[in-house]
């Protein structure tokens, strides 16, 4: 199955589509977790970001408890700040 | 060190320029820009004084490291007391008019009283004029630069000037340096304006002297080589955040009626740096102001066959783009998610001369009124003054630049416009100044950051950012708010930009660029204590100028409508509860007045 993921932010500049998009298709299996699901995105490790699911914030700690099914909404984003 | 000790000082009443000596005492205590020139302000005025009047004064401040080589040394301040809040107001710009100040041989240039005609202030090195400005009077940004650029044949000249918006009192008309960078917030260049002074035009070869230059530069490429991550503000500028707002539901949307604005994907960064169905793409390139390492100004281009521009090919030229701000003000809070629209409407700012967020934050509360009937077509001169509608924005943005009509209303601000039409709640401001592109109900820091700002609601005066992202929870979120408006107290008045500080620098990188700039030892502890003396010198003038506890608050609809969606969900803004704590960190007692032991401790009794 396929799911769209969006990373917004300087995270984008990471992802093969280059950056003039910010929707990314991935392939999963059902009853993958969202880490899992990361795991399969070229992010840098070292860098801080923050997990939308569904319109809820998840915490780092919990992305491995949290299955994604088909129509899921995802969004990664990197903390920025000023304006 | 790397301050000129010299102060420029203009009394427009009389005709007469002095160049008097820095108070080195203050400039070691309150540092430059932001700090030293509110400590002056404070010493010699009145705050009580009308905003207007003939009494209040302009100071130009340069910090530092302002015109050195340290990365982004480009920035300066106008501080006075701004005609929209009836506060202290310190506006910050880059370009290279500040470095160009600095490099003539000024910290600070006080510009009092009032000229009986309209003038500008020439100033090469120790040679200082003023000139008669009846050439360039009504004119606007743009053409004034052209012309005076013309006449004294040097394309290093650097000018500092107002448009029509400054001439005619908007309150939040800004000053406007290098065609597009401005000093931009609480109505500076209304204050200009009101002393019939239209321009600052400097030329300087003096230089900067430093103490020790080969530690400085040692110094500098030391710590320039720790901005490892500016990447995205290269590419993308600030207008990165949009997405990021946009997710979390904390973009301010239609007046702050909603927090998440569907016409995002129209705005972002793939949308300026994207062809549109005519193979325009609005993005040209990237700017940076006078050393600036960076680069996070967009220069951009309206696609010449879009209605706001069709006939006018004076705006078909690359100029100053929309950044985080003023897509959200001109777009998001409008509900306009026409990029070529909102792009014309910076451009009328830029060459107006007005603050484009107080701008879009002033149409879109005059918006709701339309939609909500308090004012009708009667009103606004038959302009159907819709949310979403691009048409509107368009020609209410023109008529409140050229002071016709109902752009007179617009030009009040949101406050006085939404009290006239007895609707005072619909104004999403604080101390009058309107919002910038932040919900304090899913972002509660910046809320209380709003709420406690000296200038009025501002999102560069403190850094709940990070910790906002990660929680809406408000245990903490008084300290992280306090301390960080000490410590960009510290940082807006060293010549430095805050935009490194999102790219890998450190407090600590700016504490090094300070101490190898200036004289005696600069430490962290001494940073901050810096920074905090600032943040409450600043509250004294407000307290002087008759504000008090009950301007630190928010709008009703954020203390009292939850966030309909985001990681605000159900939320309002907790101020009630974070405001006693923020001052009895700073130190101040219920009333929010600073406590005697905390103004000794700063030296400020």
């Amino acid at each position: 199955m396929q799911i769209t993921i969006k990373v917004f932010g300087k995270l984008r500049h990471y992802m093969p589509a280059g950056r003039s998009a910010g929707n990314y298709l991935l392939n999963f299996k059902l009853g993958e977790t969202l880490e899992q699901l990361l795991k399969k995105l070229p992010l840098p490790k070292d860098r801080p970001y923050l997990v939308l699911h569904n319109d809820n914030k998840i915490d780092l700690d919990q992305l491995s408890l949290t299955p994604i099914s088909e129509n899921d909404e995802i969004i990664v984003l990197a903390p920025v700040k000023g304006g | 060190m790397s301050w000129q000790q010299k102060i420029l000082r203009v009394n427009l009443t009389t005709g007469c320029c002095n160049i008097e000596p820095l108070n080195m005492t203050w400039a070691n205590e309150y540092l430059g820009q932001r700090g030293l020139g509110s400590k002056y302000l404070l010493e010699e005025m009145d705050p009580a004084v009308d905003a207007l009047s003939v009494e209040n004064k302009l100071v130009i401040a340069t910090g530092p490291l302002t015109g050195t080589m340290a990365s982004t040394g480009g920035r300066w301040s106008v501080i006075t007391k701004g005609p929209l809040t009836d506060a202290i107001a310190c506006s910050n710009s880059g370009g290279k008019f500040g470095a160009e100040l600095k490099l003539a041989g000024y910290d600070l240039v006080i510009i009092e009283g009032k000229s009986e005609k309209a003038v500008y202030l020439h100033i090469e090195n120790e040679k200082v004029e003023l000139c008669d400005a009846s050439e360039v009077w009504g004119k606007t940004v743009w053409e004034t630069e052209g012309l005076l650029q013309k006449k004294y044949s040097d394309p290093l000249m650097r000018f500092a000037s107002i448009g029509q918006a400054g001439e005619n009192l908007c309150r939040y008309a800004c000053i406007v340096n290098d065609l597009h960078r401005a000093a931009g917030r609480s109505g500076v260049g209304a204050v200009m304006g009101s002393k019939n002074l239209k321009t600052i035009a400097v030329r300087g070869t003096v230089g900067v002297k430093n103490a020790n230059p080969e530690h400085f530069m040692k110094t500098v490429n030391a710590v320039n080589n720790r901005m490892n991550d500016r990447e995205g503000m290269s590419r993308d500028g600030t207008l990165d955040m949009i997405d990021v707002t946009n997710s979390i539901g904390s973009l301010p949307t239609r007046n702050n009626r909603q927090v998440r604005f569907e016409g995002t994907e129209k705005l972002n960064p793939s949308a300026m740096q994207t062809p549109n169905e005519n193979g325009h793409t609005n993005l040209i390139t990237n700017g940076a102001c006078f050393g600036c390492t960076i680069g996070c100004g967009r220069i951009c281009k309206i696609d010449p066959t879009h209605f706001s521009v069709k006939d006018k090919p004076q705006y078909h030229k690359a100029s100053g783009g929309l950044e985080y701000e003023s897509a959200y003000a001109l777009g998001a809070a409008c509900g306009v998610d026409d990029i070529d629209a909102a792009t014309y409407a910076g451009f009328l700012c830029n060459e107006y001369g007005m603050d484009p967020i107080s701008l879009g934050g002033s149409i879109a509360a005059a918006m709701e009124l339309f939609d909500i009937g308090a004012i009708t077509e009667k009103h606004t001169g038959g302009i159907k003054l819709e949310f979403g509608s691009a048409q509107a924005l368009v020609t209410i943005s023109e008529m409140t630049a050229r002071s016709e009509g109902f752009g007179q209303d617009i030009a009040m601000g949101s406050k006085r416009l939404t009290q006239k039409y007895g609707h005072p709640d619909l104004s999403m401001s604080v101390k009058g100044q309107e919002f910038a592109g932040y919900d304090g109900r899913s972002m509660q820091g910046m809320g209380l950051a709003y709420a406690t700002n000296n200038r009025g609601a501002c999102h560069m005066r403190a850094d709940p950012y990070e910790s906002d992202f990660n929680t809406t929870e408000i245990e903490g979120k008084a300290a992280i708010v306090k301390n960080s408006q000490d410590e960009i107290s510290f940082i807006d008045s060293s010549g430095l930009c805050l935009f490194p500080g999102g790219c890998g620098w450190t407090l600590s990188d700016y504490l090094e660029l300070v101490d190898g700039a200036c004289e005696g030892t600069w430490d962290m502890d001494r940073l901050k204590q810096t920074g905090e003396r600032i943040w409450n010198l600043e509250r004294q003038f407000n307290l002087l100028a008759g504000l008090s506890k009950a301007d630190d608050t928010l709008p009703k609809r954020i203390l009292e409508e939850p966030a309909e969606v985001g990681i605000g969900k159900g939320l309002v803004c907790r101020l009630g509860e974070m405001l006693p704590e923020y001052y009895e960190l700073r130190g101040w007692d219920e009333e929010g007045r600073p406590k005697a032991d905390t103004l000794a401790r700063l030296g400020l009794n």
